[in-house]
Formats: structure tokens, sequence, C-alpha cells
């Protein structure tokens, strides 16, 4: 892994405006990835994962904003970046692994087709000389045959529509893909095996990888470090091996505590309460009315992500 | 980006609508033969200009005059509108297999051998120059104009006379096909000389067959041009050829389904020989607008000059609009009458209107000066017998007014109607009077509202008025073509349409109610005009027999008529409604001379064969 | 292409049926209602001359319509002729052929229909879908929406207000016909802009009022389309909103628009009766409105069948040509 990141976000805070005022998606979200490292996003449905994600793409939808803060990749802030910078920017340095790939093919165009947009887009003419051959060898890589090239979505399964996805993602070799649960709707079976392709691929072009999902299991055999979310915050970040080893966010070690072991046989755990309504959220630390471990400051106090060890940041007024 | 793709397609618009104005106006000056000229000039003026390098001062010196151009052209046109609707078989100039009228060819292009002044009640030669009857009306022999010829150039002559009649005699279908009913033997005397022999006595033979008593006259066809062609399928029509061949005034230039254009054949026959005068009117434009705005938007704008049919109360509104619009008379109801009046027939063999007095008790029952203004939105035109107000009818009348003194047909007297009724045993029960546990009823036949615009106040004023005096109305309103057949039917009591009449002969009138024509009750009729009312009278018929065998305009029919007259008025079987009033707008903004109620020198029928007089008569108002 | 040569054996099979049952129906109507088409013509003839002899000419008249032929016999050879589109003899514009009378009239109607459907059709998709389109700006999508209100009036309606302004009041246009009065028709740049100079304002009407339509369809289907996962892959692809426009969003969702217009433009054929004749063009439009006032059945039915032949045969084409508009549409049997 190299220390020299690829992105930093720093001090990212994004709202979506409602009528009864701003719900605070993600709020004072500190990160960064590393070149050629794979980045783990956890949390539940409603944590700010996903908006983190498209936050980076620039593709927050109205009425969600980006109100604070700095998205650095290799140091152009994107942030501020004007739509048609952005446009050239997408793809060509940041892709995206879609969370529907049964839905995100456009029905009615060949795979080649829609692979074949992105690269003339994005590489304009020149780029026309052997684009067959180039989109074939593409899909090659990802496990998927050439005649693959000339069907439509409608023909493929939903595994080889997500390897067309993960292709397409490669496709400019960009620095960092964002993989946003892409493999939720698959079967175990297909899943393992699209993972496998999308390590290999991310390998062989060396680019940064950022993976979303809720599956702890998952995340553990494939990411080199891990984001816990909860509430719009990020309350804990470290290695997978940390992480699983020793948890310190008391959400951390739920969540940890919920992964299923054949070994131990235990229920698992369920978390009282509800996630916290981002429109209102509580005071202080928002996972403070479902801690069991809660301070008096809990209530009043926004814990900071602190540095607790070397490269294992912990948002919690345990620690400090 | 967003803001870029709306600029690209905002650009995209404007271009799209440059361009649409840039056609637009290249297209608008006026008449493309303008254009055309226009164009051929200012090449020619380019060339020449280039040749003497001075560019400007030749355009300066001769400015195109683009709009006295159009403008003289139109001067020089009649814009005619097509009576009843749009243009119709542009393709087809043989009149005989069709029962269209082929509007434009009867006034401008074929001319009748007689034609029938209205307001004179003449036969006024043209083609044949006179007629003489034999004995007894057995036979007529009818001299030829020799000066006429077609316009092709060969001479007209008894044998294209003799050639029509044949083939006429041999298709009974054919519009003139019933002369053959009448003929016995025809022949060719000498060069522009016929005689024709008749079945039986035919003292109307020249009138009802050869000038005919409405539109269309009996057309000779050029024996050269027709000579081993099939009547029913030969069109007739082929303007590079110079078909058709006619002896009118004009030629046909071009049909299309969209306007027929004629211009003027300066060789005209009867120009030549001095009986008629060369018309003014270069060119005549026949036009198919159908709908009574357009027709108004058209008139006011004065791009027609002669529209035969509008409504009385729209001409009514536009020429206050523009004072140049003019028709027979400044007064209201404007127009000159159709020769057809509105008349409802009573069928006599149905009870209980069997009863001539009930027949009168529905005379009384309704009145109808009112009726006619409701239905013809104020300018309505009653009418007191199944005659058209034409000048020799009304002097006819007058004579005999005492008739209508004893016979009060127009008088609206309720009263007298319920006092008719109640005599015959009916009791009022509720709205209606009842005998023997029956409504007295009467179902009536009419057109529907939209086939003619009075249909819906005159249906709705005669069940009032019926209602009024405890008569049950049930209207049946049907297509037309549904009323014709129900009317040869017997499947009710009063059938509403106008009767085909002569313009000054009262004979045509009263044959209709001839016995010959009686039909009783389940047989079906032949004709829509043979005696609807199933009326039969041996006094009557006998009476118009004998009319019949005298010459129009005989005094010795007179008395013979005022009889027949009275015995008519005594049964009432029909019961006369109003006059169709249908003003033909003239547009004085580019001619003058049009026919009007002062200055009666022919009736106004642009749409049929005398207009070929008016037409003669057009002077330039040269605006 | 997803078509199997059984399926397109089929279908075609499928639209021989459909004709000769609108042949078989053409055949029966006229013979079930009231109103004898010869005794009228017999009426219209006599309002013009005696007639002395009506009997023999209805005799004659059936003999020339084959009326008198029995039943069966008739019937076969209204179906053979339906197929060679010979509908006989008009009884309004008697004795020409029904057949010459409607290819008389068919250019213009479809020469305006076919116009005004594509570019109401073309600009209402485009505008619809920019009604909705996030890209557009928003003072964009307030001078579109005005638009939509057209949905809601007439074209007949709009005709005539357009020949008030334009013909009567302002005098920039003519009131009607398809050439100025006189207009010599011929191929030449004067009459041809002569005649799309009268054709602006019919054409206009008609577009105007198809317009709204076209525009209401799109928008609900865009409103759909916009939500669509693949749009938002489009978007992080970088691909120029222009092409997501287009190839994206407006390529799927005019896929049930396309089904309008192909159904549309199998109607051009029966003619927009009012425009014509309000303003006196001589299209089928024009010819059906005055054989309907006559009860020209042999015109009608001529109309009709080939209303009903081009509807069925554009529902054929599309039919075979949908599997290439939108590929998950096969007709393969698996």
């Amino acid at each position: 892994m190299n220390t020299d990141a690829v992105l930093r976000i720093n001090n990212l805070h994004v709202h979506y405006q409602t009528p009864q005022g701003a719900v605070k998606a993600v709020d004072e979200v500190n990160l960064f990835v590393g070149r050629g490292e794979r980045f783990g996003f956890v949390g539940e449905s409603g944590c700010g994962k996903t908006t983190t994600a498209l936050a980076i793409l620039q593709m927050i939808q109205y009425p969600g904003k980006i109100v604070a803060g700095e998205i650095l990749l290799e140091g152009k802030n994107l942030v501020e970046l004007n739509a048609e910078e952005m446009r050239r920017t997408r793809w060509r340095e940041v892709s995206l692994i879609p969370q529907g790939a049964m839905s995100s093919l456009n029905p009615v165009m060949r795979i080649k087709d829609q692979i074949a947009d992105a690269i003339l887009t994005h590489e304009g003419r020149s780029a026309r000389t052997g684009l067959n051959q180039r989109i074939e060898d593409l899909l090659v890589t990802v496990g998927l045959q050439r005649p693959v090239a000339q069907m439509f979505p409608h023909e493929l399964s939903g595994g080889m529509k997500q390897r067309v996805c993960v292709a397409m993602a490669i496709a400019l070799k960009p620095k960092l893909i964002i993989a946003d649960e892409p493999t939720s709707a698959l079967d175990v079976v297909v899943q393992r095996i699209v993972t496998q392709t999308l390590i290999e691929v991310q390998e062989r072009i060396g680019a940064s990888l950022i993976l979303i999902g809720h599956d702890m299991g998952l995340q553990a055999q494939i990411v080199h470090r891990l984001a816990i979310m909860y509430g719009g915050h990020l309350v804990e970040m470290a290695t997978v091996k940390k992480i699983f080893q020793a948890p310190q966010h008391p959400y951390t070690q739920v969540l940890i505590g919920s992964v299923p072991s054949p070994k131990t046989k235990k229920s698992p755990f369920a978390l009282p309460g509800l996630p916290p309504a981002l429109l209102n959220p509580p005071p202080g630390c928002v996972f403070h009315p479902r801690c069991a471990k809660a301070l008096e400051m809990c209530r009043t106090q926004v814990p900071p992500l602190h540095e607790i060890q070397a490269a294992h940041f912990v948002a919690c007024h345990l620690y400090r | 980006m967003p803001n870029k793709l709306m600029t690209k397609i905002a650009v995209l618009a404007a271009i799209a609508i440059i361009g649409l104005l840039m056609a637009v106006s290249c297209a608008t000056p006026a008449t493309p033969q303008v254009v055309e000229k226009v164009v051929t000039q200012q090449v020619e003026k380019v060339v020449t200009a280039v040749v003497t390098k001075e560019v400007e001062k030749m355009v300066q010196v001769t400015p195109v005059p683009k709009v006295s151009e159009a403008e003289s052209l139109r001067r020089q046109t009649l814009v005619m509108n097509h009576r009843g609707g749009g243009i119709e078989m542009s393709d087809w100039y043989n009149p005989f297999p069709t029962a269209r009228n082929m509007q434009g060819t009867y006034q401008l292009m074929n001319e009748a051998l007689f034609y029938l002044n209205y307001e004179t009640g003449k036969i006024e030669p043209w083609l044949a120059s006179e007629y003489k009857y034999d004995a007894n009306y057995a036979g007529v022999t009818i001299k030829l104009n020799p000066q006429a010829y077609w316009n092709d150039g060969k001479p007209f002559t008894a044998d294209d006379v003799i050639f029509t009649i044949n083939f006429l005699v041999k298709n009974p279908s054919f519009r003139g096909g019933a002369l053959g009913v009448w003929l016995k033997d025809f022949t060719k005397v000498d060069a522009n000389t016929v005689h024709f022999t008749f079945t039986q006595s035919y003292p109307r033979f020249i009138i009802e067959q050869i000038a005919n008593t409405t539109c269309n006259p009996l057309l000779i066809v050029p024996q050269h041009i027709w000579e081993g062609k099939d009547p029913k399928t030969f069109n007739n029509y082929d303007p590079a050829k110079g078909l058709p061949v006619w002896t009118g005034p004009y030629k046909l230039s071009q049909s299309t389904s969209s306007q027929i254009v004629y211009t003027l054949d300066a060789n005209w026959w009867a120009a030549k020989a001095g009986i008629g005068t060369l018309p003014a009117v270069k060119r005549v434009v026949m036009l198919g607008v159908l709908t009574e705005q357009e027709k108004a938007a058209k008139l006011l704008l004065n791009e027609v000059d002669v529209e035969p049919l509008i409504q009385a109360a729209t001409f009514s509104a536009i020429s206050k609009n523009n004072p140049k619009l003019t028709a027979w008379t400044k007064e209201s109801p404007f127009a000159w009458s159709d020769p057809n009046p509105l008349y409802a027939a009573i069928n006599t063999l149905r009870a209980p209107w069997n009863d001539a007095e009930m027949r009168w008790a529905l005379m009384y029952a309704v009145d109808r000066q009112k009726l006619v203004n409701l239905s013809f939105e104020g300018h309505g035109a009653l009418a007191n017998t199944f005659y058209p107000d034409y000048a020799p009818y009304e002097q006819l009348l007058a004579k005999n007014k005492d008739l209508f003194d004893k016979y009060p047909i127009t008088t609206y007297d309720p009263k007298k109607a319920i006092q008719i009724i109640e005599s015959k045993g009916y009791k009022k029960v509720g709205d209606y009077y009842q005998k023997d546990g029956k409504t007295l009823e009467i179902n009536m036949v009419t057109d529907q509202p939209q086939q003619a615009s009075y249909i819906l106040a005159m249906d709705q004023a005669f069940e009032q008025y019926f209602k009024a005096v405890g008569i049950k109305l049930n209207v049946r309103q049907v297509p037309y073509s549904v009323k014709i057949q129900e009317g040869l039917g017997d499947n009710w009591d009063m059938w509403i349409d106008a009767l085909q009449n002569s313009p000054f002969d009262p004979v045509t009138a009263l044959l209709h109610f001839h016995e010959r024509y009686y039909k009783p009750l389940g047989e079906q009729r032949t004709g829509s005009h043979d005696n609807p009312s199933r009326w039969k009278n041996s006094e009557y018929s006998a009476l118009v027999d004998q009319m019949s065998k005298l010459e129009p305009g005989d005094p010795k029919a007179e008395p013979l008529w005022r009889q027949a007259m009275e015995i008519l008025m005594k049964e009432m079987p029909y019961i006369p409604i109003a006059q169709q009033k249908y003003p033909e707008t003239h547009n004085e903004t580019y001619w003058t001379g049009w026919p009007t109620k002062a200055n009666n020198y022919i009736q106004p029928q642009s749409w049929c064969a005398p207009f070929n007089r008016v037409i003669q008569k057009l002077k330039p108002a040269n605006p | 292409m997803g078509l199997s040569v059984g399926y397109v054996i089929r279908r075609i099979a499928m639209f021989l049926v459909v004709i000769w049952v609108a042949a078989t129906i053409n055949f029966i109507i006229p013979r079930l209602v009231p109103g004898d088409p010869i005794q009228t013509m017999l009426a219209h003839m006599a309002q013009t001359e005696r007639i002395e002899n009506a009997a023999a000419i209805t005799q004659e008249l059936r003999a020339t319509y084959g009326l008198d032929a029995p039943i069966q016999e008739q019937y076969a050879r209204y179906i053979l002729n339906s197929f060679r589109f010979d509908f006989g003899l008009s009884l309004n514009q008697f004795p020409t052929k029904v057949g010459d009378l409607v290819l008389r009239a068919m250019p213009w109607t479809i020469g305006l229909l076919a116009t005004t459907t594509l570019l109401s059709f073309g600009l209402g998709t485009l505008m619809g879908a920019l009604l909705v389109w996030r890209g557009t700006p928003r003072w964009a999508q307030v001078m579109l929406t005005p638009f939509t209100f057209f949905a809601a009036v007439p074209y007949f309606l709009l005709a005539v207000v357009f020949l008030y302004l334009f013909a009567y009041v302002w005098k920039i246009l003519p009131t009607g016909g398809v050439a100025t009065a006189g207009a010599k028709a011929e191929w030449t740049l004067a009459y041809v802009g002569d005649v799309l100079q009268h054709f602006i304002l019919p054409a206009a009407a008609m577009a105007l009022a198809g317009l709204g339509n076209w525009m209401l369809g799109i928008r609900g289907m865009m409103v759909t389309t916009i939500g669509a996962d693949y749009l938002n892959l489009a978007y992080a692809k970088g691909l120029t909103d222009r092409r997501i426009f287009f190839r994206y969003a407006l390529r799927n969702a005019m896929l049930p628009q396309v089904t309008s217009l192909v159904i549309a433009l199998g109607h051009i054929v029966s003619g927009a009766i009012l425009i014509e004749v309000i303003f006196t063009l001589p299209g089928i439009g024009n010819l059906l409105y005055r054989s309907i006032g006559f009860l020209d059945y042999p015109m009608i039915q001529g109309i009709t069948f080939v209303l009903v032949v081009s509807v069925a045969f554009s529902v054929l084409l599309l039919d075979l040509f949908y599997p290439r508009l939108d590929p998950r549409i096969t007709y393969t049997r698996k």
C-alpha cells in the first residue's frame, strides 16, 4: 500500500434542503484513500456512505448540496471545478460501478456502444481505431466472451451485466473506482466471482477502489482499510485487521459482534432503537441514544475524529 | 452542458424560424405569374447590367411595377364560387351521364338553343334562331343560327343536333334522355333546320325539353368530336388538344380540384355574328369554397366577385361592412327566389288527414309568416302557393286575388282550427285532442338540420303551433337520401320538400298533382315530385290535361287554371311554406352591371346557363 | 432481429384478414341502413328536369352498379374489386371512378398531414422532453409550458382563429384554397411557393394543435426515464448532456410515442376533415365530408377502406420494425 493519498476528503458536509430544514446526510467527514488502496465504506442504509461517494463524483442531486469541505483528487479540489471540468474528470479519473447493475445499462443500446460511449466521449475520435478490439479485450478481461459486445443488456444475466459494468469502469484506467454495493443483487457464488474479478482488474490497472457495502464479511476479505459511518458521521477508520481485532467505537463493536460465526453459533445481536433522524439529529454524539456506554458529555458534545493509535481513527468521547 | 444544449437548440430554432420567414417573404409577392416575370426581368436586367457595367443605374431606371401587375390581371378576372360546395369532377366534361350540375360549363363554355328569361317570361333564341310548332303541337321545326360555329372553327349544324338527340334517346338515364319518351321521330330538314315529331300533342316541348325549365338546357355536342366515342365513358377533357369543344365565349385553360380557369375566346361566334357582345372579362376563375365563414371572408376581402349561395343573415351582416356587395334587392330578404318553393305534402290517404277540412285546420293552425321568419333568421319570404314570386306568376295571382279572399291560405286562425277539429268529434285530453282513445297526431318527415340551416327552427315552430291547437307532431329528421326514399313510400302524413317548378308556366306545378301519378297506399311512387300527396281528383286532372294541350301563355289557359286552382285550394293537399331565398352576392369592386330587381334583364343565377347573358353585360369598375 | 419467418407470415396473413373483414363490413353496412342512393341520384336529376321515365332510369342505374345481381355475386365481386382498390363509380360525382378521385385528393392530404404530423411529433417530443429535463434553464421551461395548453384546443378552432387574424385582420396570408385564384398549376418555383404559402395556416394550426398532445405524452414518459439507473450511470460516465438527453433519456422515453406516431400516420389518409373544409383544400377530408353529406356510399367505402388498409399496414410495419427500436421486444418463439 502506497502512502501518498489519491483522494483526500476534508471536512465534507452534504445537506439536503427540505421545507422542514436541512437534512445533514454527510456531516464533517474526513478521510483519505491511498494509491492502489482498497478502501471500504460500511454502515447501515441512510448512513451517508453512498452520498459521500456521489459527492466525490459531484453527482449530488437537488435538493442535496455540498455545503462545505474539500474533495481533493490528486490535489485537485473537485468541489471547485465547474460543470464541464467535472464532466471531463468523471470516468477518466473516477469511475463508478453502480449499485443496481441490473438496471444500469441502457436497454436499447448494444454493450459495445455503451462502452464506446464512455471511451469516445473522453478520448475523442482518435479512439475509433481499434475500438472494437479494445472493447472486446475489456470484456475478456472481466471474464466475458467477445460476442457479448454485440448483445443487448436484456440478453445478459445479472452477473454478466455486473461484469460489463466492471469492464466499463476500467475502460479509461481511472485513478479511482467507486463500487457502490456492486454485488448486492447477486447470489453468493456469483458475488464471489465478480468480486474476485474486480480485485484482479483493479490491481492490474493500479487504481484505488472505494467499496461501499454493509456486508462486513465481504469487506473483510477485500479491502485494506475500512471506514465505519453512522448517521452521516464517520465514526471509525482503520485497517481491516485493527477493526476486526480491536474495534473501538461502540457502534463498530456492535457491527463486528453481529457478524455470524459458525464457531460460536451465537444468535445475531440486534442493536436496540432506530437509526437517527438526520433532519433533527440528537445533540452531541449521534449514536448516544443507542449506545450502552454513553457518557453525560455524549449528550451535549459532538466527538471529533481522533487518531487514538497510528492510523486508527475513532470519533468517541470514551477515548479522549 | 445543460445550458449549452439549450443554447444550441435555441439557435437552431432561430435559424428555422428565420428560414421559414424567408420562405414566406419569397413567396409573398402576389401572383406567381408576377414573380415569374419579376425573376425573368431581373435576370435580363442583370445580364444587361454586367455587359454595360451600369448596374445601379439600370435598377433605378426601371423599378418593377409589382402590385399593379397583379392588380391589372385581377381587374380582367372574374372570380366565381361553385354553388353548394367544392369543385367536382375536374377532369370530366361530359354532361350527359352525370346528375351533377357542371358549373362553369353551362354558364361559360357551352350554349343553349334557347334560353329562358324568367323575368320576361320569354324564350330567347340563341344557337337556334326560331321554332315553329306543327298543327296541334304534333311536332316542331327548329331553325339553327347559320352563323354559329364551334370554338375549333367548325360550323354548328343540324347534323350535330341529330347526332346528339340520337344518343340521348338511346340512353334514357342521361341528362336530357327523358326526351326520348316524347319523340316519335326526328329528322334533318336542311343544314340548319331540324324537325321533331312527337308521340302526342306536346306544346311544352321547347320550354320543357329544349330550353328546359331550370338550370340546364339541352346541350348539343359537336359530332366531329363525339363520333365514335362512348358517351358513357368519354370524359371530353384534354385542354392540350382543345377539348372540350363548345360554342361559348370561354375556353377551358385549367381544371383542377381546387380551381377551374377559363379564358376568353376572342373568336366567339356570337360576337362576330353581332348577336352578342364580346365580354370585358378576359378570364374567369371558379373556386370551390365550402364554408359560410370563408365565403364571407372572401367577399369582404374582394377576392370573390360572385357568390351564389349564402344565408340572407350573412349577407345582411357583410354588406354593412363592404358597401360594394350587392344582391337582387336592397331590402331583406335581398335574394331572388329559387324557382322551387318549400312546401309540405300532406298524405291525403291517411286518416284523419284524408279529410280536406282537417287539412284546412292545419292551415289555420300555423302562423306561417312567423314560422318562416323564425326559420330564416328574420329574412324569410312566405309562399302562398307552390309558385315562385317571379313577375309572370305575381301578375297571374294578382288578377285572381279574389280566390285568396275566398280561401284564406295565409290566415292564421287557431280558433277556427280548434273549431274544425272539435266538429269532427275530437275531445281534448291533457294537451292533445283524442277520438276513440286515439291522440290526434301528425307524422312529419324532414331533412336533418345539418342539411339546411332552417330545418331546426321550422320543425320546432310547427311543433309549437300544432300543439297549441291540440295536434301532436312527431318529427323524423333524416338524411336527404332517406327523406327521398321515405317520400316515395307512404309512412308519413306530412313530408317537406321543394316543389320542382317552371319559371313562368303554371302548368308544371299543377301537373305534379295530376291523377296519372296517383298511387294507392302500399305502392311506391315513381318520382319524388310525382303526386307525393297521393291525391286524386278527376275534375282537376281533366282541367290540367286541357291546359297541357295549350302553349304556355295562351289566354285560353287562364280560366282553366283558375278552376283547377280553386279545386286545389279547396282540397289543400299541400301546405305552401316559403320562397327559398339565398342572396346571390355580387361584388361591385371589380365588375358592375349585375342583374338586380331594378335592372332585371335576366334572373341572377350565376350557377346556371343564363349567366352567359350576365357576363356579356359586366363592365370593369376600375377601382 | 427477433423475427421468425413464421411470425412474419402469420402477421401478414393477419393483415389480409383485417382487410377482408373491412371489405365485408363495407359491403354489408350500406345494405342495412335506410336511404336508397339510386333514388337520391334520381331526386337530384328531378330537381333540374322533368323525369317521366324514373323506372327505366332506376333499372339502368341498378344495372350499372351491379345491384341487380344476386347478393353472393355482388359480394364476391365487391371483395375482389376491393383488393384491386376498385370501388366503382362515385354517386355524387357520377360517373367518375372513386379510385381516381381518391388518388387525386391523396397528395394534398398526405402532403399537409404527413408534414404536420411529423413536424408536431418532432417538435412536440423535443419540447415536452425539454420541459422536464433538468438541464433545461428555467426561462426555457417557463416558455415551453404554455404550449401544452394546445393539447386542449381543437385544431379547427385554431384554424378559424388563424384565418381571422392572419388572413382577414392582418392580410398577410391567403384565406384558403391551394393557390392564388387563377394561378397556373405547374412545376415552377413561383407556383410551388404560392402553394406553400397557402399551406402555412392549415399546417400551423394542425402542427400547433398536435404539439400539445405529443408534449404531454413524452413528458410523462420522460419523468419516469429520468429516474432510471442507466441515466445516473450515464452521468457518472461523464457523457455530454446532449448525448445523455438524446441517446439515453429521449431514446427510451419516446418508445410509446413511436407507436402513437405510426397510428397517427396511418390515419392521415382519411384526412383532417375540418381543416380541409375550412381552408378549401381539395384533399380526402374534403371529399369525405361532401360524400357523407350526399351519402355517396362507394366514395365513403373507398375512403374507409383506404384508411383501414393504411392503419393496418402501419401497424404491420410497426410490428415488423419495432424490434429494431426496442431490442427487448422479440417475436421469436421460445
